[in-house]
């Protein structure tokens, strides 16, 4: 039995409007549970993924079948762009040509199909080492580097068989967003330049009042591009500085004042 | 104990037919089957199909027969078997087969949407804490007359104790 400290759960995650579970910038998409971010702040207290699944779950069921409802009623559904469902596809069945070692449709770097298997190994284990639980600068912009690299070669993923229940091919596909997903922790991690919750830096040990109201948010820097960008060398993603709300005065109310010195920024404890 | 290479034989194949397929694979000390099957996976047969989910014998899913037998793969410890011993790994025989190891498990599911779901009693003040709680050795609610066979029935069985409440007449509404 193998014993050792892990990843066990992910406050970040799709962004989303905590009154409808609606994902922001993404009409019809809701979400809810671990993969929806902002709901537990820095550190989620034990037993509170139960509660957000019960809660933002009733949530984002009822607006998305009222969402379906609306937007069939009054003709208004998206619909979604022939070219990009193209080029989803094409992308998705990619893995099988790289297998054929047919030439590759985009100008990306020659090579031979990578095993899309090895690709998430050296993934997790660069994760693992240099974005894991405790992190600091220099080790989370050589993981940058990485990623970068495994991009690249993930562009070659090559798979053996057909669609029917292949998870090499699965593991292909997935490899796309594990690795937008891996950068986006990355970055951000490496923003914050403080600890807090389930973020501890080496290199920046102590809670920092000034970052409390801000949330680092990740769009795709190309999001028409997304999916097919032949430059995989560079990152894919945008990062962006949000301020949160504010608390509002009944909840502060609840706190002692020289609880909350810790936690609040200056203009905060003087309103 | 050290690394060691175990003989496996997996039937690969749908359900138009298909056979035993012969591999040598890696296997080092405390690892189960499982592990295995994903390192057979990983770097000999990339497109073997295996259903798994939780690998700590919860979720069912990577359910198989070992040797002829049904085994979670999950749960069998590869230190079960001798170093030489050759073990193979075929899809369940209970279920129609769908690819490799995976078998189509949709009659569970029928099965599991005919067991009526838990609905706490009206007006039950315990409901969020436990079933029948309040009638439980004997105790009766003020709110609602139970009938003496949901009394002895004991709280965690929510399933049972809500069917013969349902059955039960004279119950207050």
């Amino acid at each position: 039995m193998e014993v050792g400290p892990t990843c066990h759960y992910v406050m970040g995650g799709v962004d989303v409007d905590p009154d409808t579970a609606a994902a922001t910038g993404v009409p019809g998409l809701f979400a809810a549970g671990e993969v929806a971010g902002g709901m537990h702040g820095s550190n989620r207290l034990g037993g509170n993924s139960l509660s957000d699944l019960l809660v933002f779950g009733r949530r984002a069921g009822l607006h998305a079948a009222r969402y379906a409802q609306e937007t069939a009623a009054s003709g208004t559904r998206p619909v979604p762009d022939e070219a990009q469902l193209d080029l989803a596809a094409a992308e998705a069945l990619r893995p099988f040509s790289a297998e054929a070692g047919e030439p590759e449709e985009t100008a990306g770097p020659a090579g031979p199909p990578e095993n899309p298997y090895t690709l998430h190994q050296e993934l997790q284990q660069s994760m693992n080492d240099l974005v894991g639980i405790i992190r600091k600068a220099e080790e989370m912009e050589e993981a940058l580097h990485r990623l970068a690299g495994l991009r690249v070669r993930a562009r070659r993923a090559g798979v053996e068989g057909h669609r029917q229940f292949n998870p090499g091919w699965h593991l292909a596909i997935d490899l796309r967003n594990m690795l937008l997903v891996s950068e986006c922790v990355a970055r951000a991690a490496l923003e914050r330049t403080e600890s807090r919750g389930g973020h501890t830096r080496d290199d920046c040990p102590e809670m920092d009042r000034a970052w409390r109201r801000l949330n680092l948010v990740c769009r795709l820097s190309d999001p028409s591009g997304g999916l097919a960008a032949p430059d995989a060398g560079h990152g894919q993603i945008r990062l962006e500085r949000r301020e949160m709300p504010p608390i509002r005065p009944d909840l502060l109310n609840l706190f002692e004042k020289d609880e909350l010195v810790k936690y609040l920024t200056d203009e905060e404890l003087t309103q | 104990m050290s690394a060691y290479e175990a003989h496996f034989r997996v039937w690969r194949g749908d359900q138009d037919g298909g056979g035993l397929k012969d591999f040598h694979v890696e296997v080092n000390d405390g690892e189960v089957v499982l592990d295995i099957v994903h390192r057979l996976q990983a770097t000999q047969a990339p497109d073997l199909a295996v259903r798994w989910n939780c690998k700590a014998g919860k979720c069912g899913s990577c359910s198989a027969e070992v040797n002829g037998r049904p085994r979670l793969l999950c749960m069998t410890r590869m230190s079960v078997f001798e170093r030489n011993e050759t073990i193979t790994i075929t899809p369940l025989r209970a279920f129609p087969v769908v690819r490799d190891l995976v078998t189509d498990v949709s009659f569970n599911y029928t099965k599991a949407r005919e067991v009526p779901s838990f609905v706490p009693r009206r007006g039950s003040v315990r409901a969020n804490t436990g079933c029948g709680r309040r009638t439980w050795g004997g105790r009766r609610s003020s709110a609602s007359a139970s009938s003496a066979s949901c009394a002895r029935t004991p709280a965690m069985w929510c399933g049972t104790s809500r069917r013969t409440r349902r059955r039960s007449p004279g119950r207050g509404s």
